[in-house]
């Protein structure tokens, strides 16, 4: 039974085992980036926020828009491990390690640009000692520590089984590794009862934490009383604009690693049919908030806003304003709203649109409100330079970096969920659905009994 | 001891339970980790904050803090400032609150002071040109070699060309210095002491009362202000206390706020402070004038008694047919409706000014000094006394006034005067220039410049006249334009490093005194021009040096100042008089001086105070303010003749107007960065030159905001970037003078655009035509 | 009976401003604020705590300037207070917003939360030339690179009151005794300044004056600057 296991699932494992000439181009590539983005910044270290584009009155440029992008993208994880899990979808299962791995990773991004921004970040460590806790960037810090930590250890805890997995099989140089990360998994009865308990804790709690988590990276902004950034929708706005943003980056790495790892027989159409179904029920919910928030301002009329939204629709950000409409809503629409090319094809390039387009959504959010100060002084103006557009593009690289090693030290589809999907799945699923129908459900015999064999390889007699 | 068959926990081990680390230890490890960690990033961030952190590899140096008193020498007002000093260094200074004149107030310039006298480009030591004037190069000599090179010099032209060939040009801003200068040169043997124009605008009062030099106007009595494109709240004469009279004026601090109406070309930062911008062609004020007076004379709404009594050439004389009394002349020649299409003022708006200008008692027309292109300005400033002398307040509460002279003590005389009637001295400017230029009526042998920058300027004096002149010395803070056509270049020493005397507020009737005296050492081997000037005078013996015998310039200035120890009236400056200054009889108190104290006491109490003052003026003294041969006030001939016509040219239809702003009106401000900081009036166009023109004008020639565009006369063209200015005439644009130093400092060479280059070579108004670059 | 802490204001009076910007001038002297240059005034970047705002109103002929010195209103109910992670901008008793240098990371939140833009940030190491190092005021700190500043009021002249009235056993006098830097220089004499809680004082008095008036007033900031319109 063992080897027909790994056979069935062998391909999981190929990634870990073998490495092409097209994997080390890419580490090449992205090490590259990453280093140049080093140089950039420790040329911002050495001469002070100046090498970058900002100025007065536009304090805030690429750095926070990339801050809340990245924090953005890292409630993929969530949605799809915790909510998928709590609703007991069975589709989850290939989806999930992937999902997970992007929220861990992408978070340290998503602070780190906290750090690129800050002027001193040699005294990043005040913001313990010193705690302000009326400030929302201290609600933020504390916010994305939680999230952070919350989600690191659901990772980890749904990791274990295949940790120890590995652990058996793979002998060379990460050996020491899962030996220590393994923490003595055998597969017993106990410990995966532990185990369920601690995933359906951490899936409970890290959903409060995660909607807590863009509430407040909204907060930062709608606290303020700056016109067009203190209103009230922007909590539940960023919220679901970071979910649509997670669903996109989750989907492009669904059909990159799909397509690099051959792994059609476990991503299949069904999967991308329904998030790509989920997709488009972000989509329009967020275009809902989004309209909701301009018809306000529109219809207040007040002068202040009105020079911000001016400048949006007709003005000098008019550009990024409607690519972002177009972006966000009328491709993912046009694409996500028919069968025939809500395919993977089409799902790609609604994807990459929708990410470009929520980045797009968080710059004309930051900067247009500081362009436009209340007092009538010139209107400011903001370019990015080298320095920030290099950083950008090394945190992308960084994030894509530190994912493609995860690649190759743990599997990128759950191993142990699909095998638990395969082999009690069906089971649960059955009974479940007695459950609801009336009756007896067409059925005429007794349910069979469930035979609880423990995990896969693992499964040993209890003497 | 644990049994291989135990797990971790002491537990047995199930079977397949792998060794390793077990929980608890991962914990801990984990624990021991994170500690590691963060000890390690502290310890890192730590270092890295030290590396981060300012540094100084020197601090400046340390020392008691004390005060001094000092004079400003940005500009002709000369405010009195207190100076912070720690040690030897000025680290504040602020305005003399017992100072008449700026009472506590410093303008930006004055507030800038210090960045001159710490400027890196100051001359630091004697310089000798070596080399073209166009490409010097500069040799350090010491001070001995500098003033034996002077000195041979001198006596080598008294034995040849002569010495009434020597002159001497002063920008004003350094009294002390050019009294010492022109007593050297005249016990030398040269009248030849040359006053910028620059510094000493207005000349109506020498036309009509033959008194030159000691205009002063009474803003803070007067109830209604005609200016006439006067800069009042930018530069003119006295700019702090300008700011702060016309500021009481309209406060209504006598009860009555006061109406400023402010007559020009551009929408200046006084003609927006004013209660009305008039629109006036450009240069036709003095044709407004003479309307507003047609206006006054035709129906009868000006001072009949005064004009009866102290004016001349009001009424025709009957025995000259061919001169015209004001009167007829103001009658034919200037009726509204003529006046209307000159200037563009319309007729109703000239009557109203003028019985505005009538009714209004006191009211005061106040003209704008020189400016550069304008050749009508000796018509302007004719006009405007003509306006006063009707208004009727010459020599009255809230008019034109003459200044007194302080009752300083004179020098001893010296004992042989140069004989001008033999050799005809030089007297101003252009008169030098034409000297220069054409040796006539000789060619100057010699030429000292004190802190005067005239090549830059709209001066007569060129630079090829200037390079006629065998021998120039120049007395420089920093390397200007015209120094660099020196042979000699001396480093002078700021205000706050030399004794300072200003006998007089420009333009304030008040009669004061201020002393400065040296707050700190001289910056590097520079030496104020006077003591320079006495050092001088020593090595040369003789005469000279018996004219001069005094061993530093502040000896003889408390000489000066015991003259006022005698005096019957006046105190030194004072809390009294800056408390009670707000009450407007306090004018006629007696204001008896204090006679106990002793003489040398008196004199280090007036240097410790900054000065002496006398508020006292006896209004309606005619004798004393009418000096003319007939004893009256004489209403200018020139008045009858036709005014300057407007200027147009063909292919150039736009006026030039040039305006000054207040932080570039210092002549070495260009050079200090807080006043590149500020400059661009009233909006903030810093550190560059730019060019106003009216919205809709550019709108016409295809120009937006920013737009690089080419202004261009038939003299020359330059390229500016064009800001689109709601306060700039249709027909006319705007540039700020200040900019397009091609020396001075690092600061200012090569920055901007200097627009006298525009004008036109024989002088008169400068036309231009723009087009995008 | 009045409060015993006095609470610092200035009132600016906008018909005697002519807009020379002598307190900008003053101000930079004082504080210690370095020399900017084009590129820096060109790119928005130029510090100056204290700056005059002109904006040019209507259309030829009918244009109307209208000057409005800007500077840190110290409000009662600050923005940038609430706003900074680690507490570095605060709201003393007396009064006065100050800003603590050495606590400051660079967030810039206050900058951006504060409604009159009067938050400056030092992009760079603010550098002298070295000749201008010797005229620095040593009674205030230079601030290193990436830390915010703005006007404190000179407290720095605040704390010299204080230190010379603890010496003579009394309480600093609530007017001309602690003066800020603008207030002293203006040629004008458009500003007052002094303790807004002591009645008698004339910047009290002018506080209530009928021409007075608070920059954006209705968002609640409670700015201790007042002014005073111009009255054509």
């Amino acid at each position: 039974m063992e080897n027909r296991d790994s056979e069935q699932d062998a391909i999981l494992f190929e990634p870990l085992l073998k490495t092409g000439p097209g994997y080390w181009l890419l580490i090449f590539v992205l090490v590259s980036t990453v280093l140049w983005g080093g140089y950039a910044y420790m040329t911002q270290f050495r001469l002070g926020l100046g090498v970058t584009g900002l100025n007065r009155p536009v304090f805030w440029g690429f750095y926070i828009t990339n801050f809340v992008f990245f924090v953005g993208i890292s409630h993929a994880g969530t949605l799809i491990s915790a909510i998928l899990r709590l609703c007991q979808a069975e589709w989850r299962r290939p989806i999930t390690r992937m999902a997970e791995a992007i929220t861990v990773l992408v978070l340290f991004f998503g602070a780190g640009n906290i750090l690129l921004d800050l002027g001193r970040p040699d005294r990043v460590l005040y913001m313990f000692r010193y705690a302000h806790l009326t400030s929302p960037l201290m609600w933020d810090c504390i916010s994305i520590t939680i999230y952070l930590c919350g989600s690191t250890t659901y990772l980890y805890v749904a990791m274990i089984p295949d940790i120890a997995l590995l652990r058996d099989r793979i002998t060379d140089w990460r050996q020491p590794i899962y030996q220590v990360l393994a923490l003595g998994w055998n597969g017993s009865h106990e410990q995966e009862r532990r185990l369920q308990t601690a995933i359906a804790i951490l899936a409970i709690a890290v959903i409060p934490i995660a909607v807590s988590v863009h509430t407040v990276v909204s907060w930062v902004f709608a606290m303020t009383i700056q016109p067009m950034w203190h209103s009230s929708i922007f909590g539940p706005y960023f919220v679901v604009g970071a979910i649509y943003s997670g669903i996109a980056a989750l989907m492009l790495a669904m059909i990159l690693l799909r397509k690099i790892y051959h792994l059609e027989d476990y991503l299949k159409e069904i999967h991308f049919e329904y998030l790509g179904q989920l997709m488009l029920a972000m989509c329009l919910l967020w275009f809902y908030f989004t309209f909701a928030e301009y018809l306000t301002a529109f219809y207040g009329h007040e002068p202040v806003e009105m020079s911000i939204f001016w400048a949006k629709v007709t003005g000098h950000y008019a550009p990024y304003f409607w690519t972002m409409v177009v972006t966000d809503l009328v491709i993912p629409l046009a694409i996500l709203c028919n069968r025939k090319t809500r395919k993977i094809p089409g799902i790609a390039v609604a994807s990459v649109s929708v990410c470009i387009g929520m980045w797009l959504e968080r710059f004309t959010i930051v900067v247009p409100t500081l362009v436009n100060p209340r007092l009538p002084w010139a209107r400011g103006s903001y370019a990015p330079s080298w320095v920030e557009i290099s950083l950008f593009a090394a945190f992308i690289a960084g994030f894509i970096l530190l994912y493609a090693i995860f690649v190759k030290l743990f599997p990128i589809i759950s191993i142990w969920e699909i095998r638990e999907g395969r082999e009690q799945g069906v089971a649960e699923v059955t009974e479940r659905l007695r459950g609801y129908l009336p009756g007896d459900a067409g059925l005429d015999q007794p349910a069979k009994a469930v035979p609880l064999t423990g995990f896969g390889p693992w499964t040993r007699e209890i003497k | 001891m644990k049994h291989p068959a135990e797990n971790q926990s002491g537990l047995p081990r199930r079977d397949g339970e792998q060794p390793g680390i077990a929980r608890r230890d991962f914990l801990k490890l984990a624990g021991a980790g994170t500690v590691a960690a963060a000890v390690a990033s502290a310890a890192v961030a730590h270092a890295v904050s030290g590396a981060l952190e300012v540094r100084e590899d020197e601090f400046p140096q340390g020392g008691p803090e004390s005060a001094a008193v000092s004079l400003c020498g940005m500009c002709p007002q000369r405010c009195s400032m207190t100076v912070r000093k720690i040690g030897d260094r000025a680290v504040a200074v602020k305005g003399n609150p017992l100072d008449p004149g700026n009472r506590g107030g410093l303008c930006p310039v004055g507030q800038a002071t210090l960045q001159l006298v710490y400027n890196p480009d100051r001359v630091r030591s004697p310089l000798l040109r070596e080399g073209d004037a166009n490409a010097p190069r500069w040799r350090e000599i010491s001070w001995a070699e500098a003033i034996a090179l002077i000195k041979s010099r001198l006596e080598a032209i008294r034995s040849g060309p002569g010495a009434h060939t020597v002159a001497a040009i002063g920008d004003g801003t350094s009294e002390l210095a050019g009294v010492m200068m022109a007593r050297l040169l005249r016990a030398f043997g040269s009248a030849n002491f040359i006053a910028d124009e620059s510094a000493q605008p207005s000349h109506g009062q020498d036309l009509t009362q033959a008194i030159s030099g000691r205009v002063a106007y009474d803003f803070e009595n007067s109830r209604y202000i005609l200016s006439f494109a006067a800069p009042l709240l930018e530069s003119w004469m006295s700019p702090v206390r300008q700011m702060r009279d016309i500021a009481d004026f309209r406060a209504g601090w006598l009860g009555e706020r006061g109406k400023l109406v402010q007559i020009g070309s551009r929408l200046s930062p006084t003609a927006a402070k004013a209660d009305e911008w008039i629109r006036v062609n450009p240069g036709t004020e003095g044709v407004l004038a003479l309307g507003i007076a047609g206006v006054l004379v035709r129906y009868h709404l000006y001072d009949a008694g005064f004009v009866k009594e102290h004016v001349a050439g009001f009424e025709n004389l009957p025995e000259e047919k061919s001169a015209r009394g004001l009167r007829e002349v103001v009658l034919q020649d200037y009726d509204t409706a003529k006046v209307a299409a000159i200037t563009g003022v319309s007729g109703e708006v000239i009557v109203r000014l003028a019985h505005e200008f009538a009714q209004m008692r006191p009211a005061l027309a106040v003209p704008p000094g020189a400016r550069p292109g304008r050749q009508d300005d000796g018509f302007l400033e004719a006009a405007v006394q003509a306006l006063n002398a009707l208004s009727g307040v010459i020599d009255q509460p809230g008019g034109v006034l003459v200044s007194r002279e302080p009752p300083l003590a004179a020098w001893a005389p010296i004992k042989s005067q140069p004989d001008e009637a033999k050799q005809p001295p030089l007297r101003n400017a252009s008169e030098f220039a034409a000297a220069a230029g054409g040796g006539h009526p000789y060619l100057p042998s010699a030429l000292f410049m004190l802190g005067t920058n005239p090549l830059f300027g709209s001066s007569p004096i060129r630079p090829e006249a200037l390079d006629r002149i065998p021998f120039k010395v120049s007395f420089a803070t920093l390397l200007d334009e015209t120094s660099a056509h020196a042979d000699l270049v001396l480093p002078d020493c700021t205000s706050l490093e030399r004794w300072e005397i200003r006998t007089a507020i420009p333009g304030y009737a008040l009669t004061s005194v201020a002393v400065g005296s040296p707050a700190i050492t001289p910056c590097y081997d520079s030496r104020p021009a006077a003591q320079v000037i006495l050092e001088l005078a020593k090595a040369m013996g003789g005469e000279v040096a018996g004219a001069l015998a005094w061993s530093d310039p502040g000896q003889a200035l408390k000489e000066m100042l015991m003259g006022l120890h005698g005096a019957a009236h006046g105190e030194i400056f004072s809390e009294r008089f800056r408390r009670e200054y707000t009450r407007p009889e306090m004018r006629a108190w007696s204001w008896l001086a204090d006679a106990s104290m002793k003489p040398d006491e008196f004199v280090e109490l007036v240097v410790k105070r900054g000065g002496w003052l006398d508020p006292r003026y006896s209004f309606g003294d005619y004798a004393s303010v009418l000096k003319t041969r007939s004893g009256k006030f004489e209403m200018p001939e020139l008045l009858g003749s036709a005014p300057p016509a407007a200027v147009t040219r063909a292919g150039y239809p736009l006026d030039l107007n040039f305006f000054q702003p207040m932080a570039l009106m210092s002549t070495m401000g260009a050079n200090l960065p807080y006043l590149q900081e500020v400059a661009g009036a009233p909006e903030d166009w810093p550190w560059d030159s730019y060019i106003e023109i009216n919205p809709a004008t550019a709108a016409a020639l295809g120009i937006e905001d920013g737009d690089w565009v080419i202004a261009e006369s038939p003299t020359a063209h330059v390229e500016l970037q064009a800001h689109l200015y709601a306060g700039a005439m249709p027909n006319v644009v705007n540039i700020p003078l200040g900019q397009g130093h091609t020396a001075l400092g690092h600061w200012a060479s090569g920055r901007g655009v200097n627009p006298l280059k525009l004008l036109p070579v024989g002088g008169g108004p400068a036309t231009v035509r723009i087009a995008k670059r | 009976m009045g409060q015993s802490m006095p609470r610092w204001g200035m009132v600016i009076d906008l018909d005697r401003c002519s807009g020379c910007r002598g307190c900008v001038v003053a101000c930079k002297q004082e504080n210690n604020i370095a020399p900017s240059t084009q590129e820096q005034a060109e790119s928005s970047r130029m510090i100056s705590w204290i700056n005059v705002i002109t904006v040019v109103e209507g259309d030829y002929p009918d244009t109307k300037v209208r000057l409005l010195p800007m500077l840190c209103q110290q409000c009662e109910n600050p923005p940038c207070v609430r706003v900074c992670p680690v507490g570095a901008t605060q709201k003393s008793l007396q009064g006065i917003v100050g800003q603590i240098y050495p606590r400051c990371i660079g967030c810039r939140y206050c900058a951006s939360a504060c409604p009159y833009q009067v938050k400056y940030f030092n992009w760079f190491k603010p550098s002298w030339p070295r000749e201008f190092e010797q005229s620095r005021n040593p009674s205030v700190c230079v601030r290193p690179k990436g830390v915010i500043e703005k006007c404190t009021f000179c407290v720095q002249r605040l704390q010299r009151a204080r230190d010379q009235a603890a010496f003579e056993g009394r309480k600093v006098r609530s007017e001309g005794e602690y003066v800020p830097a603008c207030v002293e220089s203006c040629p004008a004499k458009a500003m007052y300044f002094g303790d807004l809680e002591d009645r008698s004082t004339q910047v009290a008095h002018l506080a209530r004056d009928v021409r007075a008036f608070r920059v954006m007033d209705e968002l609640g900031t409670g700015p201790n600057v007042i002014y005073l319109k111009e009255s054509t």
